[in-house]
């Protein structure tokens, strides 16, 4: 017993534990089953009216909101929650319970806005700046309008994404949840700066056409290494798998712009647009959807903007010279008002001939989209409005990206491979610990070994969940490859200071010192070895290189001088 | 500890080293001759010493899990029925020995064209399946970065290892026998048509990582020691190495076998042979170049106190 309290009041010891301690609390496992936890909130959904924040994706996912029960009735997992949420019918009073508090929501109704073929006349007062007067004064208008009507499509979803309830603060990356990785490629060279506000830009566009689960950031590599010029790109990072959406959102620049014949009316972004319609009052699909002769259906959409004073004047100038023309009973302007998506017609508009020469802000966009049935007709038409108008919202990105790697992981391949990899390292360590008690038939030796190799992939763990480290297939290499060496140095540590041949005339401290000294070499030789890793391969392996590093980094001056505490307070008589 | 059988191989061990090192030297030499010719065989078939994958050139590598029973040429007909002319290989996946799924590497279609042709794959059609897809012209330049990042790494562990003996010849011999267990190893490789990914280059670093710790282990017990004769010393050293070798093949071996992922099971192959041949590479070439070179610097002492 008296070799026991040795070890634990070794100095070597003691930190390991402390380590360990440390670990544990940042991984925080545990292992209560109820709850799921809220990954983000949609934004002007029931759940975000009632009080609902959206965190940021990257805090611990222990420390996200956890909910108990819906209408007092616990909740345990997904499928449980999504079974009696999907159930409630609209306007209906919903209590949710959390760990933080009790929040109300009311179920809404979903609408979708059709624009029927019928037109009527409707009554607009605005204020319109009279030139001659210098004043503005309201004028009472009737326009002719196409008349709407609101399709009632069911209970609107309220608005919170969740997942199981995490049994750790670990963060599993994409290769073990699913999802989808794109590295992009600016098309110029971009400095740093240009870099990060590409990437602002970059993630203002995501998260505005409603993707929250997002990371973006720059990544670099070397084309001659250490020396020279730097490649620059972008790394999207997406939980699930809107592989799709994100290309047709960040690989196209979204450069938007009206014309009426050459001239530029207005442009995509804050400038010339202040405000665009998103929800379903003054946006959504119009008229009805008609198949051509191939049997594709079009069906086309329609959402309101409202342009800046100057650029409503600047299109007040351009009308102010144009003649009419009629059709069917109705004046329109000589020229149309063309819209422009990355350098290509996307639609074309008639102007109505009461605009011409008027400052006239609000405009509506129309637009179209296809499919094989009406209904991926619609589902098109829906998503390109949605593309549009998010495009219209941040105006264009300020270089033109190219996917040049795209990774698709399906969450349930990540799934089998997260369970797969759990058992290869338990065999694997079962099989290391075999190796060695056959090689020593001791079994005084086996138990350190087992407890050292534990306590590395704990801190290594630990560390990761501390950081906020994503774990990725990257990261479980450099992983193993940390391990890996843990295992041979301790073979070093245990041949040196056992070698019976050396026992008469060395101590213990001189045995130790002939051990790290071989330790220290194995370490500066892989440490080296890594660091050309950092700049190759457009940061995709900068991830291995870096967790190798800490892995040994922390084997070699942390567990392993604590297992050469351990032996010797175990051998030695 | 010594038992019978342990007893007999430091017999074999010790004639080895004692009488034949020099004689021992020429296996791995040779071995290393054949290694050359197939890897120059190689360049001048297909223009690079390693088959190059997907993400090394450019392509599409689709791996799907099904329980579906699959052959090869099913799934290749599926494909070069739509495109005729596309460079293809398709593999099947095991984990544990079972089929667990379908790998396919392709260059020169479309995402899109590959899924629609494998669509009467039920895995494929309700999306199971990770697919990565490369450019070319990223997929060249990672290769020159990856080989490159490779060779620089080789020379900052020859620095490392120079600077810690100060020793031109054993510190040469280190280098050597861990070049030795690369080119061997990128050889049975290559025989076997072999096709590198990214991570595949990565494993060929780890390898050059470990291959150098049984070296070290071995120098640094034959040169720092005091205590013992050389032969004691290097048999010793031949156990620690061997252990340690020992433990890194089971974890690998296992992790080979069991794992269903294409990436892991390439890294873990490379390593296996890559730990074999070090085997090899170590204790037959740089512990008789070791000993060769103790023996002429006892001489050296020798003469000059005689002369």
């Amino acid at each position: 017993m008296g070799k026991f309290k040795k070890i634990f009041t070794n100095w070597r010891v003691i930190i390991l534990i402390v380590c360990l301690v440390f670990s544990i609390v940042a991984i925080n496992p545990s292992f209560e089953k109820q709850g799921v936890t809220i990954r983000s909130v949609v934004k002007n959904s029931s759940a975000s009216d009632a009080g609902f924040e959206s965190l940021k994706p990257n805090i611990p996912p222990r420390q996200r909101e956890l909910i108990l029960s819906v209408n007092n009735i616990p909740i345990t997992n997904v499928s449980e929650y999504t079974a009696i949420t999907s159930d409630i019918p609209e306007n209906q009073s919903i209590s949710i319970r959390t760990n933080k508090k009790i929040y109300l929501l009311t179920t809404r109704a979903a609408y979708r806005q059709i624009v029927l073929n019928e037109t009527e006349l409707v009554n607009v007062t605005e204020e319109v700046f009279n030139e001659e007067l210098n004043t503005t004064e309201n004028v009472t208008t009737t326009h002719l309008q196409n008349k709407t009507e609101l399709q009632y499509l069911g209970v609107e979803d309220i608005g919170l994404r969740i997942d199981e309830r995490p049994a750790n603060n670990i963060r599993r990356g994409l290769d073990l949840v699913g999802g989808t990785r794109v590295l992009l490629k600016p098309e110029e060279d971009l400095s740093e700066e240009d870099m990060n506000t590409l990437i602002d830009n970059m993630k203002q566009r995501l998260n505005i056409y409603g993707l929250s689960d997002v990371t973006l950031r720059q990544v670099t590599d070397k084309p001659s290494l250490l020396i020279g010029q730097v490649n620059r790109y972008v790394l999207v990072e997406i939980a699930g798998s809107n592989v799709e959406e994100v290309k047709d959102l960040l690989a196209k620049q979204g450069k938007f712009e009206s014309h009426i014949g050459q001239n530029t009316v207005f442009k995509g972004g804050n400038k010339d647009i202040t405000y665009v319609c998103r929800s379903a009052q003054c946006s959504g699909l119009f008229q009805a959807c008609t198949p051509d002769q191939n049997g594709e259906w079009a069906c086309r959409f329609q959402f309101s903007i409202t342009l800046s004073p100057d650029a409503a004047q600047r299109q007040a100038d351009l009308t102010r010279n144009l003649s009419v023309e009629i059709l069917n009973g109705e004046g329109f302007l000589s020229q149309n008002l063309t819209l422009w998506l990355d350098d290509e017609q996307v639609d074309e508009l008639r102007i109505g001939e009461s605009l011409r020469g008027r400052a006239e802000t609000n405009i509506q966009i129309t637009g179209s989209g296809t499919g094989k049935t009406q209904y991926e007709a619609q589902s098109d038409a829906l998503q390109n409005m949605k593309r549009l108008q998010t495009i219209l919202i941040t105006g264009s990105l300020p270089v033109k990206l190219e996917i040049t790697k795209t990774d698709t992981i399906s969450p349930v391949l990540g799934e089998s491979f997260s369970r797969n990899i759990l058992l290869i390292g338990l065999l694997a360590m079962i099989a290391v610990t075999l190796v060695i008690f056959i090689r020593y038939r001791n079994p005084v030796i086996v138990l350190p070994v087992i407890i050292t190799l534990v306590s590395e992939l704990v801190i290594l763990l630990g560390l990761a969940a501390l950081i906020g480290w994503n774990l990725d297939l990257v990261a479980i290499a450099g992983i193993l490859v940390a391990v890996g060496t843990g295992v041979d140095d301790q073979i070093v540590i245990v041949d040196e200071t056992l070698r019976k041949e050396f026992s008469y005339f060395s101590n213990w401290k001189e045995k130790l010192k002939n051990a790290f000294f071989i330790i220290f070499a194995s370490y500066f030789t892989l440490v080296v070895a890594m660091f050309p890793l950092m700049f190759a391969g457009a940061g995709l392996l900068k991830g291995f290189a870096i967790t190798t590093i800490l892995g040994v980094t922390i084997g070699v001056f942390i567990t392993r001088p604590a297992f050469a505490a351990m032996l010797e307070n175990l051998i030695e008589k | 500890m010594e038992s019978g059988g342990v007893q007999e191989r430091k017999n074999i061990l010790y004639r080895m080293y004692h009488e034949q090192y020099k004689k021992v030297i020429f296996i791995p030499l040779l071995i290393l001759l054949f290694a050359a010719i197939v890897i120059a065989a190689h360049v001048l078939k297909t223009g690079d010493f390693i088959n190059k994958g997907v993400t090394l050139k450019g392509g599409i590598t689709l791996a799907a899990v099904t329980s579906e029973h699959v052959t090869v040429d099913q799934i290749t007909n599926l494909i070069k029925k739509d495109h005729p002319d596309t460079d293809l290989t398709v593999r099947l996946i095991s984990e544990s020995g079972t089929q667990t799924g379908f790998l396919v590497e392709v260059a020169d279609i479309t995402e899109e064209q590959l899924i629609q042709s494998l669509s009467s794959i039920t895995a494929v059609k309700e999306g199971q399946y990770s697919i990565e897809v490369m450019g070319s012209s990223l997929g060249g330049s990672f290769f020159k970065q990856t080989i490159i990042a490779l060779i620089i790494a080789f020379i900052f562990m020859s620095l490392v290892v120079f600077i810690y003996f100060r020793l031109p010849i054993p510190s040469i011999a280190i280098i050597s026998a861990a070049l030795m267990d690369i080119i061997v190893t990128i050889a049975i490789l290559d025989l076997f048509g072999f096709v590198f990914s990214i991570a595949g280059i990565a494993a060929l670093l780890m390898l050059i990582g470990y291959s150098i710790d049984t070296d070290i282990v071995l120098s640094v017990r034959v040169l720092k020691r005091k205590v013992g004769t050389l032969d004691e010393k290097v048999i010793s050293a031949f156990k620690t190495g061997v252990t340690m070798t020992c433990t890194a093949l089971s974890a690998t071996l296992i992790a080979f076998f069991m794992s269903g992922s294409p990436v892991i099971k390439e890294i873990m192959l490379i390593l296996t042979i890559g730990l074999v041949v070090d085997i090899i590479a170590t204790w037959l070439f740089n512990a008789p170049v070791l000993k060769w070179y103790v023996h002429n610097r006892q001489k050296a002492v020798e003469q000059d106190h005689h002369g």
